[in-house]
Formats: C-alpha cells, structure tokens, sequence
C-alpha cells in the first residue's frame, strides 16, 4: 500500500468512527429525553464498537509512523486523525454516560428544567459534533470557527443550570434525578469541549498553526 | 583575509550571499541565490540532483576555482568580507572554511601525519601533539586511535576515516565547516556518530551540510535550504534556483512553498 492509500484509509476509518460517534450521541441524547431504557441500553452497547474503532486508528497510526517519515501535510494529517480519534472516544464515553443516567432516573420524578436543559444542550454538542468533523473532513477553517463559537451556547446553558439546581436542592423527591442529571451536564459540557478541540485540529490541519479557539 | 584580527566579525551571519549565480563556461549550475548563513548553526542544502546545492556550497570556500572555466556573479560575503575579493588568498579561505567530502578521503598516511600535514603547510606547527589530540578528541575519534596514531589511515573503517577527515579540518581551527553529503558513504551507525558530532562541532563552529537524505536535514539541521532545477522554456538547460529558505521544524512541517512540500513528501524528485 502506498503512503497516501494508508493515509487515506486512516482518515476514511476516522470518519467511519465519527458517524458511530454521532449516532450514539443521538441515541444517548434522544433516550434521556424519552426514558427510554431500550435505547440507553443499546447506547451503551455500541461503546464497545466505538472502542474498536478507535484502537484500530491507534494501532494503524502507530505502523505508520514506524514505517513512513511522514512530513509536511502528510504529518498534520495524521497527528490530526489520531487527536481527533480520540475526542470522539471520550465523546463516545459521553453517550454511554447519557444511557447510563436514563436507566437510572427512568422511574424517578426529575426536576424539568433540568431535564429538558439536558436535552438542549445535549442536541447542542451534537450539532457541534457533527459540524466539527465536517470542518475537519472539508478542511473548512470558517466552519470550524463557527463552530467553535456554539460552544458559548453551552457554556451558557452549563452556568445557567448552576444556578438553577440549588433552587430544587431541597425538593426531596427530585433530589436523586437533579443529581443524575447536574452530573450529566457537567459531562455535557466537556462534550462541548471536545469538538471545539476538533476544530482546532481543522484549523491546524489547514494553517499549519495551533490556534485556542 | 590575512588574520583573524582583521575581519569584521557579524555576530548573526557568517555568510551574506547576494544574487549569486555560477556557471560552468555556458552553462548555469545554478542562479540568483540570496540567502544569509548563520553562526554557530547547521544549515542543510537539499534538494534533487543537478539542482546546484553542492556547486553553490563549493563557491563558499572557492573550491570551484580549481575547475577550469568556473564563474561566480554575485557577492558572497563572510563575516562581512568578499570573498572573491581579488586581495584575499582562496588558500588563507579554505583555511577559514574547511570542507568535508562525501568519500572520506585520508592521505595514505598514519592517523598523525593526516592532522599534521595540514598544520604544517599552514605553519602551525607549535604543540603539534596537544593540536593533534585536541582534533581528534573534537573529533570524537580520540579514544578509538589514541593508541594507534601512527597506523596507516586507511586501515580504519569508513565511518572512522570521515571522523578523522572532519579531524583534520578542524585541527587548523576554521570558524566554519562545510560538508558534502559527509555520510552518504555510511552506515547508520556510523551516520549517527557523525550527526551527534554535529551537534557538539556547532558550539564551536558554523556547519553547512549537503544532503541526499531527508531525514538526516530533518534530524540534524537548525536551517533548511531547498533547491530545485528549472527546466528553460525551449527545453535545453536546467538550472537551479533556491526554492525555500526557512527554519528546519518550519519546513517539515509547514513548508511556504508547494515544490517544498512535494519534494519532501517524496512526490517528485
């Protein structure tokens, strides 16, 4: 194989990953919103495929650079593939965190604000996922920093909500789901963090500078 | 030229090369080269064969006077001197300037004799033994031959005979060393030795190295220049022209130029 089949194979096997990626944050996001157990369980079983998939560019990424002096474009392409891998692993560790707090507060009265707050910024990272490795796929810099900037929205719902949960504290019968749920925006919003990273790597893919957005 | 004492020195730059072009009779090695050199640093010359890195680095210590119907246009300052000044002696420069070649090349004569005969010719030939360790030991090669010193050089290994080249130059103290492609005829060991050497030499001398290998410009060199041949409109001479002038880091990694990046990608070339 030659040095640009294997390059490509890493990044079609990349995106491969961020389509499973996506989908278990839809799943995730879509079975907290309905408590929908079924769908947090079969969340939580793709994890392992998504494991895979990141072991396979880990181990692929590794030959390559034992085997190819890999400069230039070749070089931040690859460094860039195996970064972006694993923000979607922790990503994909963010949709199993999801299914797991719908089995748990599927039965349990939740503070609502809370709850759709979730929700909300849950459909939010997906978005940002999702427009992320496009950026990333399209070495579009412009999208990148567009999306990027979503993140403010986050961050927003993220403060807000920190706020708003001491007010429910004392309501006994919430407490069990508002604590479920605050942890999971916590989580949410490292979530938010991990695809603005992704469009980091865009922006130093296609610049060839490190750039904090 | 005559002594150390007499040059203005530039602390940044050892060489200043404005437009400089040379051919051999009518045809043009290579063309319009401006670029500066600094002290104390390793620069690599790179680029595909016949695209006038070797021919350009042999003008830096006039070496291309010994080939009949050579001309240089241009200036080629060092430390703020022309070199191609009528009064300065190309011997004094290439005591100045030494130079390291692909093969080594030792005199059939013992590992002593090949650092002597050079300070001989150039009357240094107070402390001979202390100059002769102190060349050796710079060279890295003390430890191996201090026992040996009056062995026939040519009974030591490749790797062991370009140390003692670099030896060699080194004993008659120039402030700057040029090498063309000095590991090209050595194995990966004997490679290594060298490029470390570098990194010790450069504290003490400036280096400009010639080379084939990517890799070796990528690992060993602060500065990288690029050449490539231009093919002329009607199609019957190729010259050469410095593409890329840059950090070493820079241009493999984010090179300016998209020849650069093709070349060193391994694209063409």
């Amino acid at each position: 194989m030659s040095l640009q089949e294997k390059i490509e194979n890493l990044e079609t096997d990349l995106h491969v990953m961020g389509t499973l990626v996506l989908e278990a944050l839809v799943d995730g996001v879509r079975a907290l919103e309905d408590k929908d157990v079924n769908r947090a369980i079969a969340t939580i079983e793709k994890d392992d495929e998504i494991d895979n998939a990141y072991l396979k560019i880990d181990q692929d990424w590794i030959e390559l650079m034992a085997t190819e002096q890999l400069v230039a474009t070749d070089l931040r392409l690859s460094t860039s593939i195996l970064q972006a891998s694993l923000h979607l692993e922790r990503l994909g560790d963010l949709a199993v965190y999801l299914g797991k707090t719908t089995q748990e507060i599927f039965d349990s009265p939740v503070p609502e604000t809370v709850h759709s707050t979730v929700v909300e910024m849950g459909d939010l990272v997906i978005d940002m996922a999702s427009s992320a490795m496009e950026s990333l796929k399209n070495r579009d810099k412009d999208l990148a920093l567009v999306t990027a900037a979503k993140d403010n929205q986050v961050n927003r719902l993220y403060n807000t909500m920190l706020e708003e949960a001491p007010k429910i504290a004392g309501n006994e019968d919430l407490f069990k789901g508002l604590i479920r749920l605050v942890t999971c925006i916590r989580t949410l919003e490292r979530g938010g963090d991990h695809a603005v990273d992704i469009c980091e790597l865009t922006h130093f893919l296609v610049s060839g500078k490190f750039k904090e957005f | 030229m005559e002594t150390k004492e007499t040059i203005q020195v530039n602390s940044e730059n050892v060489f200043n090369v404005e437009d400089v072009s040379v051919s051999y009779g009518e045809f043009v090695a290579i063309k319009n080269v401006n670029m500066d050199i600094a002290k104390n640093k390793i620069t690599a010359f790179i680029g595909p064969s016949g695209c006038g890195k070797s021919t350009l680095i042999r003008t830096f210590n006039r070496m291309n006077d010994l080939i009949l119907g050579t001309k240089v246009k241009g200036t080629i300052n060092y430390q703020g001197v022309d070199l191609y000044d009528k009064m300065v002696d190309p011997v004094q420069v290439r005591r100045r300037i030494g130079m390291v070649f692909q093969k080594p090349n030792p005199f059939p004569k013992t590992i002593k004799e090949n650092i002597t005969f050079g300070l001989k010719v150039n009357n240094m030939t107070d402390n001979m033994d202390e100059r002769v360790e102190k060349a050796l030991t710079q060279a890295a090669l003390w430890d191996e031959v201090k026992d040996d010193l009056n062995k026939n050089a040519l009974e030591l290994s490749g790797g062991q005979q370009q140390r003692l080249c670099i030896a060699r130059t080194i004993a008659v103290e120039p402030d700057t060393i040029l090498m063309d492609e000095p590991c090209s005829a050595l194995d990966p060991v004997a490679t290594k030795k060298i490029e470390d050497l570098m990194q010790e030499l450069v504290k003490e001398f400036s280096i400009l190295i010639v080379t084939h290998n990517m890799q070796q410009a990528s690992r060993a060199s602060d500065y990288c220049a690029f050449f490539t041949t231009k093919t002329s409109d009607d199609g019957k001479r190729r010259t050469g022209e410095l593409v890329e002038f840059n950090e070493t880091t820079v241009m493999f990694t984010n090179p300016e130029q998209d020849l650069t990046e093709q070349y060193i990608s391994g694209r063409f070339g």
